[in-house]
This record gives structure tokens, sequence and C-alpha cells, in this order.
């Protein structure tokens, strides 16, 4: 008994290792100075230095980056719950061919993968005279996640008691009254749960960011980033310090957000 | 703040499908009062999706798409499959479905290993979870600091005295893809140990507990109680990591190896980039589109059909 307890802690434990050392690495390799690393490439850092961050902390693109990643995220975010609420409350609301006919759609389009989307967008994009702006980056965005909102939020408010709407009817209230007053208060938890996954998607998504946003100042950090590569004054634990400026913030909103987090993806795949 | 990962999330399916189908008072009719509501998330849908799609399949089908006096043609197909990337890539991307086994299985076990109340059970499953949630650029960069001939990774192994095993993972031809499957597994692992997690914090405690009384050991507890409660969260985690292999894997390849080297790591959603934004032939970069469509949807469908017939089997 005492053996198989051991055991399981053991293979658990290397588990956790092998999950973390990477994340450890870009940890620790933003610290070194880069003698540092090109001695010791794996090992912790011999005289722990902040030159890195501070450096990236101070390159102007950061701030131009973090701003660009962090207003398109939000308005893609905020415009997908707004869409998502509409549509959700007829769905859930309804019998018939609404909700039989549009959740399977919504689930079928969470399957679409965005590379096939992007040659027509471009055009699209192209033709509105697009490219570069945050407007049409946050519109693609919100679409993308539209199915995903309105499919997490109706199964959502199926599970607020219809007669809470059918009292506020029989007191004068409309349709439009008894979302806004009614439904949307009881919906709170699960416009966070919404919000911290869709956010997480929107930060961290790449190939639209590439395709789209391609004038430097238009970038976003994680475009901005995957582009350092090449660049000459670049060198590893310079890299590795903006790559964990690029991480802090989903690592946070994981730590303060995980409840949500984890009830966002479990409802999505599950329901 | 760890605790909070646990089980609240899944409501037992019992309970669902009775949420789904409460008795209404059915009403039939076309209701009218639902168009407003639909109009927002319907412009947004059809500004992603819908016409994107029409026109994908239109500029499939375009000499030079979008360019004043194009012409209709099918010569974009012939050139998507004839180029011999195609059939690289596509053997690219079932070689990473590979990744989708081992993902269940070491997720499987992992998730049988922590499902135990206590402090350190949502530690695990925190920490397994943290890769997932970083972006797929950002861990591309760290893995190919680590994977590089002089990186991390090697010399760890020339450290514990294992030079012979030190190879230049990415650089090299006949690694390079087995290295950045490693890097999706150990991104996606987190994914498939929290859904089974959740999973399995729904079965009724009294089910182990009377597999336990009956003497039932370890696996066969898991055997007969676990497995057959999860099949089903096992088939999604299944189809939504299959799906991710066969087009969702371009960040890796774009910050990790670019296709190289040789064209080893080529793979569809690179080669729909190359084709379309690289060489500027967006036809043709439409026609592989559609190609990988059509065969996404023979795979949903494929999988439509198998647990149609695997849940009438079951019953």
């Amino acid at each position: 008994m005492r053996s198989a307890v051991l055991a399981r802690h053991g293979i658990l434990i290397a588990a956790v290792l092998v999950a973390l050392a990477p994340i450890a690495f870009m940890a620790t390799t933003s610290l070194k100075s880069e003698e540092d690393y090109a001695r010791d490439r794996a090992g912790l850092p011999a005289d722990p230095t902040f030159e890195n961050i501070s450096t990236v902390l101070s390159d102007p693109n950061l701030s131009t980056w973090v701003f660009n990643s962090a207003v398109i995220t939000v308005g893609s975010v905020l415009l997908a719950m707004v869409a998502g609420v509409l549509a959700a409350y007829p769905i859930a609301r309804t019998t018939g061919w609404l909700p039989s006919g549009v959740l399977p759609a919504l689930v079928l389009l969470l399957a679409v993968p965005p590379v096939v989307l992007v040659v027509p967008l471009f055009i699209m994009m192209v033709n509105l005279g697009l490219l570069d702006s945050k407007l049409g980056v946050i519109i693609t965005y919100a679409g993308l996640l539209t199915p995903l909102a309105t499919y997490l939020l109706v199964g959502f408010i199926r599970g607020i008691p219809q007669e809470l709407d059918e009292a506020a009817i029989i007191d004068g209230a409309g349709r439009a009254r008894v979302l806004l007053y009614v439904i949307l208060p009881l919906m709170r938890p699960a416009l966070v749960t919404l919000g911290v996954v869709a956010a997480v998607y929107v930060w961290n998504e790449f190939l639209i960011a590439l395709l789209f946003l391609q004038a430097q100042d238009a970038q976003t950090l994680v475009v901005g980033i995957a582009s350092l590569r090449g660049r000459l004054d670049i060198n590893e634990p310079l890299l590795m310090a903006w790559s964990l400026m690029a991480s802090l913030p989903v690592i946070l909103a994981f730590l303060f957000g995980q409840r949500y987090f984890a009830r966002g993806l479990v409802a999505g795949a599950l329901k | 703040m760890a605790k909070e990962l646990a089980p609240s999330p899944v409501p037992p399916p019992l309970e669902r499908s009775h949420a789904i189908r409460p008795r209404r008072r059915a009403v039939r009719r076309p209701q009218l009062w639902t168009i407003p509501y639909l109009l927002p998330g319907a412009a947004l849908i059809g500004f992603a999706f819908g016409y994107p799609l029409v026109k994908l399949i239109d500029y499939s089908f375009q000499t030079r798409p979008n360019v004043p006096g194009w012409t209709r043609t099918t010569v974009n197909y012939r050139l998507a499959v004839e180029d011999p990337n195609f059939s690289d890539a596509l053997q690219h991307n079932l070689t990473l479905l590979l990744a989708v086994p081992i993902l269940v299985l070491v997720a499987l076990l992992l998730a049988i290993l922590i499902f135990a109340p206590g402090r350190a059970s949502h530690f695990y499953r925190s920490a397994l979870f943290l890769p997932y949630i970083l972006s797929i650029p950002v861990v591309g960069l760290t893995f190919g600091t680590i994977y590089s001939l002089n990186g991390a990774g090697n010399e760890t192994l020339r450290s514990l005295g294992l030079s012979g095993l030190a190879q230049d993972w990415l650089g090299d031809p006949s690694f390079a893809l087995w290295a950045v499957l490693s890097v999706i597994i150990w991104k996606e692992l987190g994914l498939g140990v929290l859904l089974f997690s959740a999973r399995m914090a729904s079965i009724e405690p009294d089910l182990f507990d009377a597999a336990r009384v009956d003497g039932a050991r370890w696996w066969s507890i898991h055997r007969h109680v676990t497995l057959p409660a999860l099949r089903e969260v096992i088939g999604i985690f299944a189809v939504i990591e299959a799906i991710t292999m066969l087009s969702w894997v371009f960040g890796y390849i774009y910050t990790m190896t670019k296709g190289g080297p040789g064209g080893a790591t080529v793979v569809m959603e690179y080669l729909i980039w190359t084709q379309g934004f690289a060489a500027s032939n967006l036809g043709l970069a439409s026609a592989t589109a559609v190609l990988l469509l059509g065969g996404l949807l023979v795979v949903l469908l494929g999988q439509a059909v198998v647990r149609a017939v695997l849940l009438r089997g079951a019953r």
C-alpha cells in the first residue's frame, strides 16, 4: 500500500517537472547574462541579472504591442459577449427549428480552422482598407468567438428557471426588459467564465494577427515577439525575457481566474 | 485558489439531459421577436465564417482571385494535388495524429493518479494545466531554444553522460517532426487531464465504494467504473485533438522550424500560408484550403458515424 502511494506521487511529480521545466527555463534564462548563458544553458543563473527584463521594459515596442493586444482582446471579447448574450436568449427560450438547427451548426463552426478562412478574409481586409487596423481583427475575432459564446450561454440560460421570465412578463415587462433585468444579472458567472477563456484565446492568437497586422506598430505582443527571432540584437536570454513578458498576463489570469477558466473549457467541451 | 479547479464545473450527465428538455409549451410558429436578437451574432458569424467560406470556394476556381481579368479554372486543384509538398504536408499532419492516442493514454493515467481528495491533487492538476494556457509562439520560441544543437536539452543530456543521445533536434530532418510532436503533446496534455478529472469528479462515489467492497483491485476498479464513465469525454477529447493535429499547428511550425529542414515539417496550414502569402498565389492556396476543409469534414462525419454505432452497441 505504502509503495503504491509513493509510486503515485513519484509519477505525478515527474509529470509536473516535465510540465514546468520549460517554463522554469524561460524564467531562469531571462535572468542570465549572455556570457552566463553561453557558459551554462540549463542550470540556474550563476549571477542573476535583471538586465534583460529592463531592456524589454524600456523597449518602446513593448508598450505599443501590449496596448494593441489589450485593445484587441477587450474589444473583441466584449463584442462577442454582446452578440452571444443577445443570440443565446431566444435560442434558449424557444423550441423547434431555432435551437435544433442553430446549435449543431455552431458546433460545426467551432471545428472550422482559421487557416481556411484567412485567404478570403485577407482579400476582404484589403478591399475594406482594414489591413493593419485594430477594427478589422476585432470584428474577425468577435466573429470567430460568437459560436462558442452563444453555445455556452444557451446552456447557461437554460439552467435559469423559465418561471422567472414568466413572472416578469405577467408584471408587464417586455422581452428586452426580461433579458436586461432578470437574465443578465444572473449570468454574471457565465460571462466571467466566457470572458476569461475568450480573452486568453485572443491574447494568444497568432495566424490572423500575423497576417492582418503587419506594420510593426500595429502588431500584437505575441506576433511582435515571434518576429524578434530574426533580429540581430536579440540573444536567447533576451528572447526568453520577452517570452516571459508575454506569458505573465495569461499566467496571472490563470492563477486568479483558474476556476472560471476550467469551468469554461469543461462546459465548452462537455455540453 | 488551486482548490477551485475541482469538480464543480460539470453537472452529472443525467441532470444535464433533464435541463435541456424541460417540458415547455411548444410554439411551432416562426417567432418574429427573435430576429433582432439574432442579428448581431448572425452578422459577426457571416463576416468571419459565412462570407469567407463562400468566397474561399469561389476563389479556388479563379486564376487570379480579386485581380481584374481573372477567369474560371480548375487548374488550382490540379496544381494543389500535384504539388510535391502537398503529399508531404498531408503525411506530416497524419503523423502528428499519433499524438492523439498518446495524449489520451497519458492524460487518462495522470487523471486517474490525481483522482484523490487533498491539496496535492489540486496542485498537480493546476501545474499540469499551465502549459495549455501559454501562447503557441512563446512555446515554440522556448522549445526552439531548448532543442537547439547547443541548447539546454542537449547540455543536460551531455552532463548526464549521454552525449551520444544529443541531436540537432529541430535541424535534423529525421528528428524535426518528432521534436515538434513532443512540444504539441507537452502543451495539449493539460486539457485532457482537466477534462478527464472533471468527469471523474462527477462519478458517484458509491460506485467506487461498491467496487472496493466487492474486493476489486486498482486496475479493475478503473477498468469497470472509471473507463465506462469517461468514454464520452475521451471521445470528445480525441476529436478535439485530432482536429488540432490536422489544422491548428501553424504557430509551432512557424516559430520552430518554418517547415524545414528541407520541408521535413511542412504541414497543410504552413503550405496554405506559403502558397497564399509567401508566393502570393491566392487561388492555389484557396484550393488547398478547400481540400483541407473537405478532409476535416470527412473526419468529423466519420467520428459521428463511429460514435453512433458505438453508442448503439452499448445499449
